[in-house]
C-alpha cells in the first residue's frame, strides 16, 4: 500500500478548489497548476505549491500531458488528481502518469479506454445483461430489416443518423405506415448534414429522465453504489440542476438500478469513483447510456445525502485501501439539490459572460454548501467552461430543499458579469418542477423565450443613488478609492476566510 | 437636486433626487418616493422607505455601468452621458454601428471587408469565447466603413471590431 503525501491537481476552477480542500483535511500537500489566464485564480491562492504550465489555450496548458507530468516530477508528488473535464477521461494521460511512476487518482487506463469506446463497451455490457435502449446496435440494414427491427422494438421508434448529432437526421415514427418515408427522409438529411446516409433505429423514450448511479470500486474487488442522482434539467445537453433522490424511483427500482450499476462496475473491474448513466422512461424502464470515468460535477448531492466524502474516498482507494464502508451501511438521508452557477446570459441563448467580478456574496445558513472557484475582484477568463461555482442545499425532504435553494439563490450576489441565477430560480418555482415532472425536455417544454422581468424595482434606483452619494469625495469616501478596492483581488483576498 | 438618465436595454429612466437631511426624495419617471439609506459596506446598502419597507441592495460600478442586485435578480444600468452609448465604452453616433463583443475572446472569422454592402441581420464577425462561437450582425442596411480586427486576434470586450454606416445616413455606394 502506498501512502500519498503530495498530490498535483491537474485542473482549475471550483473542482480544483474542492480537491485541494480535501487534500488539506487529509494532511496531504497540494500542488496546483495554472495557465497565464489563471495566475490569480482561487485554486492558485489556496494550494501549498504552484506550477506554471503554459498559455491560456487549454491545448497548451491544462490538456498538455507532457507539461503536467513534468510539473508533477519537478514537485516530487506521489499522485495526480485529474478532476473532471480536461484530461480526466484521457487514457493516455492516466497511462503517462503511471509510466512516470506516479499514482493516477482514478480508474485504470484500460478501463477508461474501454468505456470511452461506446460500441465496444456496450457490446460487452449487453453480454453481461445490462439493458440498452432497444435497437441501438442495429445499423446499415435494408428497408425490410428496418421494418422487422421496428416491429421487434415496438412503436414509437426513433430514426437517428449514425454519424449524427444535433437533431439532424432524426425522426420519431409512431406507426408502421410512416416508417419507410421517415427512413428515406432521415437518410437524405443525414447525407446532406454529415455526408453519410447511414441511419439506425431505436426505441423512442417517452418522457425521458436522466438518472445516474454513483459507484465506487477498489483494488480488492469490492463495489458499492451510492444511489442515484437525477440530472434531467439540461440546457444544450448540459446539466444545470441535479437532485437526489429522484422523484421517479421507488425503492425497488432504485435498488434494481444500483445492482445494475454494480454489474457494470464488476464487468470492467472498475476502480475509484464513477457514474453509470441511464435513461429512464415513463413506464419505469431504464436503459444504460454510458459510464463517466471520473468524479462528476454533481457529486456533492450524493455526499450530502449519504454523508460520505467521495474525493477523500478516491484518494484512499488510490492508496490501495478497501472502500471504507459497506453497502449495508449506506442510506439516503433527506434530499439534496445542486444548481450550477454559470457566467452566461440566459436571455441570449446562454451566451458566455466572462469578465471581472466586481463583488461576490455567497449565501450561507443551515444545509447550504457552496463549491466555488471565484472571489470579489477575480477575472473570469474567456478560455474555459463558464462554470463559476455550485450551490448545493440539503433539506429533510424535497420541498424543504427546494425552498432553501430558492432562498439561497436569492442571496447569492454576483456583480459585474451575467449569471444564470435568476433563470435557476424560475425553474425551481415552476409548477412542473414542484410536481417532480423533470424530464430531459423540461427546458424546451417550459422555459421557451425566458426573459428577465422588464420592470426595474424602485429600490434599484434608490440603491444606485445611495451608492453614488456615498462614494462622492465630498462625503469623505473616495469614489476612486472604493472603485480600485473592488478591483484589487489581493485586498479582497485578505478577508477571505479560507486564506490565512 | 441631481438629475440622471439611466439606460437599461432599450429603456431609459429619468431620475431626480433631492435631500432633506438624510431623507432622500427620489423621482423615478414621474413617481415620487422617499427613503433613507445606510451604507453597510462599499457595495451593500440598506434602503428603508417611508412606509417602513426595507431592502438590501447590492451595487457596484464599472466606468459608467452600474451593476445592481435585489432578491436574486441582477440589473445592469448605464448612466447616460456624452462619452458612452448604450452598449458600453463606444461613442454613439446616429446611423453608425460600432460592432463589438460584450465579452473578451478570440476573432475566429471576419465575414466582411471595407466597402461591402450589408443587410440588416447579416453576419459580420465571429468571436469565440468560453468554447462557444458568437456571430455579431448588422443592425441595419449599410456599408462596411472599417474592419479593425483579423482572425486570430485576442480582443477585449466593448472594443469596436467592425464599423457600419447606414445607407440612410449617406453611406452611399
Amino acid at each position: 500500500m502506498a501512502k500519498i503525501r503530495k498530490v498535483l491537481v491537474a485542473n482549475r476552477g471550483e473542482i480544483a478548489v474542492r480537491i485541494i480542500k480535501a487534500l488539506k483535511e487529509l494532511g496531504i500537500i497540494s500542488v496546483a497548476v495554472y495557465s497565464d489566464a489563471d495566475s490569480e485564480a482561487l485554486h492558485i491562492l489556496l494550494a501549498d505549491e504552484i506550477e506554471y504550465i503554459g498559455p491560456p489555450e487549454p491545448l497548451s496548458s491544462y490538456l498538455n500531458i507532457e507539461r503536467i507530468v513534468e510539473a508533477a516530477k519537478k514537485h516530487g508528488v506521489d499522485a495526480i488528481h485529474p478532476g473532471y473535464g480536461f484530461l480526466a477521461e484521457n487514457p493516455d494521460f492516466a497511462q503517462a502518469v503511471i509510466d512516470a511512476g506516479l499514482i493516477f487518482i482514478g480508474p485504470r487506463p484500460e478501463t477508461i479506454r474501454l468505456l470511452g469506446n461506446k460500441v465496444e463497451s456496450r457490446q460487452k455490457l449487453v453480454d453481461a445483461g445490462v439493458p440498452l435502449i432497444p435497437g441501438m446496435l442495429a445499423t446499415g440494414l435494408s428497408m425490410e430489416e428496418y421494418k422487422k427491427e421496428a416491429e421487434k422494438i415496438g412503436y414509437p421508434v426513433m430514426i437517428k443518423a449514425a454519424a449524427g448529432g444535433g437533431g439532424k437526421g432524426m425522426r420519431i415514427v409512431y406507426s408502421p405506415d410512416k416508417l419507410e418515408s421517415a427512413i428515406a427522409a432521415a437518410q437524405r438529411e443525414a447525407k446532406s448534414a454529415f455526408g453519410d446516409e447511414s441511419v439506425y433505429i431505436e426505441k423512442y423514450i417517452e418522457n425521458p429522465r436522466h438518472i445516474e448511479i454513483q459507484i465506487l470500486g477498489d483494488k480488492h474487488g469490492n463495489y458499492v453504489h451510492l444511489f442515484e442522482r437525477e440530472c434531467s434539467i439540461q440546457r444544450r445537453h448540459q446539466k444545470i440542476i441535479e437532485e437526489t433522490p429522484s422523484t421517479a424511483l421507488t425503492m425497488e427500482k432504485r435498488l434494481q438500478m444500483g445492482e445494475t450499476a454494480i454489474r457494470v462496475a464488476k464487468t470492467v473491474g472498475y476502480e475509484s469513483a464513477g457514474t453509470v448513466e441511464f435513461l429512464f422512461d415513463k413506464y419505469g424502464n431504464f436503459y444504460f447510456l454510458e459510464v463517466n470515468t471520473r468524479i462528476q460535477v454533481e457529486h456533492p448531492i450524493t455526499e450530502m445525502v449519504t454523508c460520505r466524502d467521495l474525493v477523500k474516498e478516491q484518494i484512499s482507494i488510490a492508496e490501495g485501501n478497501p472502500i471504507s464502508f459497506k453497502q449495508e451501511e449506506l442510506r439516503q438521508h433527506g434530499h439534496a439539490i445542486e444548481c450550477r452557477i454559470y457566467a452566461e446570459d440566459p436571455e441570449k441563448d446562454f451566451m458566455p459572460s466572462p469578465g471581472r467580478i466586481l463583488f461576490v456574496k455567497e449565501p450561507s445558513g443551515p444545509g447550504i454548501r457552496v463549491d466555488t472557484g471565484i472571489y470579489s475582484g477575480m477575472n473570469i477568463p474567456p478560455y474555459y467552461d463558464p462554470i463559476l461555482s455550485k450551490l448545493i442545499v440539503w433539506g429533510r425532504d424535497r420541498e424543504e430543499a427546494r425552498k432553501r435553494m430558492i432562498e439561497a439563490l436569492k442571496n447569492y450576489v454576483i456583480l459585474g458579469i451575467k449569471t444564470n441565477i435568476p433563470y435557476l430560480i424560475d425553474i425551481l418555482e415552476h409548477p412542473e418542477f414542484i410536481e417532480g415532472n423533470t424530464f430531459t425536455t423540461f427546458i424546451p417544454d417550459n422555459m421557451k423565450n425566458w426573459k428577465l422581468p422588464d420592470d426595474i424595482p424602485d429600490e434599484i434606483f434608490m440603491g444606485i443613488e445611495a451608492f453614488d452619494e456615498s462614494t462622492l469625495p465630498a462625503h469623505g469616501v473616495s469614489g476612486d478609492g472604493s472603485y480600485k478596492r473592488i478591483h484589487d483581488p489581493w485586498l479582497t483576498v485578505g478577508s477571505w476566510r479560507i486564506v490565512k | 437636486m441631481k438629475e440622471t438618465i439611466y439606460v437599461s436595454g432599450k429603456r431609459e429612466f429619468k431620475i431626480t433626487i433631492n435631500s432633506n437631511g438624510d431623507l432622500k426624495i427620489i423621482d423615478i419617471d414621474g413617481k415620487t418616493r422617499k427613503f433613507r439609506y445606510k451604507k453597510i459596506e462599499n457595495n451593500i446598502f440598506l434602503i428603508v422607505q417611508e412606509d417602513g419597507k426595507k431592502h438590501t441592495v447590492y451595487i457596484a460600478k464599472d466606468k459608467n455601468r452600474f451593476y445592481a442586485w435585489l432578491k436574486g435578480v441582477g440589473y445592469i444600468l448605464e448612466e447616460k452621458g456624452e462619452e458612452y452609448s448604450a452598449s458600453g465604452a463606444v461613442k454613439k453616433e446616429e446611423g453608425v454601428q460600432y460592432v463589438s463583443s460584450p465579452m473578451p475572446g478570440k476573432v475566429v472569422k471576419v465575414l466582411v471587408k471595407p466597402g461591402d454592402k450589408v443587410r440588416e441581420g447579416q453576419g459580420l464577425i465571429i468571436v469565440e469565447s468560453m468554447k462557444m462561437e458568437n456571430e455579431f450582425t448588422a443592425d441595419f442596411d449599410g456599408v462596411v466603413k472599417e474592419v479593425k480586427a483579423s482572425p486570430g486576434d485576442q480582443i477585449d470586450a466593448d472594443v469596436p471590431l467592425v464599423i457600419i454606416e447606414s445607407l440612410a445616413k449617406g453611406g452611399k455606394s
